[in-house]
């Protein structure tokens, strides 16, 4: 449940950063290993901008796998966490990306 | 005629807990303290296991308890002589970094040298939650089951150490540790894993150790 507490955040970003404007569409992308179910994100998105911003905000989500690199130098994408390293085999290995949940774009309308 | 533009935002959905757990982890260093945050199932024997560490490490451990309802957790480590101050979330199912905040002005930081925050337990959502400290710590506990790190992950690929407690059951479950610490170890390449009884004391010693800094 602490998507909702991220569609919270979402609302103090969009009011801060466009509060002067209507929002059409907001564009989320969410890390395999963000910890945060995309459907639920979604629910509680439309659920919290329906408050403040109306019924017409259409939520779009993306989903990004984890990258990782590992030591023998190779970078790749985890399909599945359990995925080794497809050159050396290994899983000596740190996480480059796919953790975050990201507002990458709102697309606004002028009032 | 109204017109659309589109705004290039790139922001965290974390950003504004991100930045107070960041203000937290100054106040921290200024005051020299060690801060773990402890994520793990109900049950698992977190409180348990502070109880332990509060007998040894008295007025140099502080605990900041977060639970949906009650101060028993934080009663249980004062009754030990260290400091423990309760959050109650009243349904939240995880700590964020202002609740951290608002609680530390209840603790005289002066004895301290380490301090635990107890997350709500669940091993999901107070994962992705930074409050400020220095590392996680996921706890897990023989009768949940040997799958937890792998069902898990958001937890684990974060955690600096994995505690495995109520390690005296052994003998009577069919837990297969290896295969535990072999999944914590593909998930996490340089997580460290611990086994104690928070019973027992089994392990007690090499966990003091890690939270004083020399493990």
């Amino acid at each position: 449940m602490h998507e909702l507490s991220l569609a919270y955040n979402l609302k103090e970003i969009l009011l801060e950063r466009c509060g002067n404007s209507t929002v059409v569409e907001v564009e989320i992308e969410v890390g395999s290993l963000s910890g945060v179910i995309p459907e639920t994100l979604e629910f509680c998105a439309n659920m919290v901008l329906a408050e403040t911003f109306g019924d017409g905000v259409r939520i779009v989500l993306t989903h990004k796998n984890a990258m990782v690199s590992c030591t023998c130098g190779q970078e790749y994408e985890l399909e599945d966490i359990l995925d080794p390293c497809p050159l050396c085999k290994g899983y000596n290995r740190v996480i480059i990306d796919g953790t975050d949940i990201i507002l990458k774009s709102v697309e606004v309308e002028s009032k | 005629m109204k017109s659309s533009k589109k705004l290039d935002i790139r922001t965290s959905l974390q950003e504004r807990n991100d930045q107070i757990a960041s203000e937290n982890r100054r106040l921290f260093g200024r005051h020299k303290l060690r801060v773990f945050n402890l994520i793990g199932s109900p049950g698992c024997g977190k409180t348990s296991l502070l109880e332990a560490s509060a007998r040894v490490l008295k007025n140099r451990l502080a605990v900041i308890e977060g639970d949906v309802m009650t101060t028993r957790d934080a009663d249980r480590i004062l009754a030990q002589g260290s400091q423990a101050v309760q959050i109650q979330t009243g349904g939240g199912c995880h700590l964020n970094a202002e609740m951290v905040r608002k609680s530390l002005s209840d603790i005289d930081f002066e004895p301290v040298d380490v301090l635990v925050i107890e997350n709500v337990g669940n091993l999901v959502c107070p994962s992705t939650f930074d409050l400020g400290e220095a590392a996680k710590v996921a706890m897990i506990s023989l009768p949940e089951g040997d799958e937890k790190p792998v069902k898990y992950p958001a937890l684990f690929v974060r955690a600096e150490l994995v505690v495995i407690n109520k390690i005296d059951l052994k003998p009577v479950m069919d837990y297969n540790l290896e295969r535990v610490r072999s999944d914590c170890r593909k998930l996490n390449s340089a997580v460290k894993v611990l086994e104690v009884s928070a019973k027992t004391n089994e392990g007690l010693d090499a966990w003091i150790q890690y939270l004083l800094g020399n493990l």
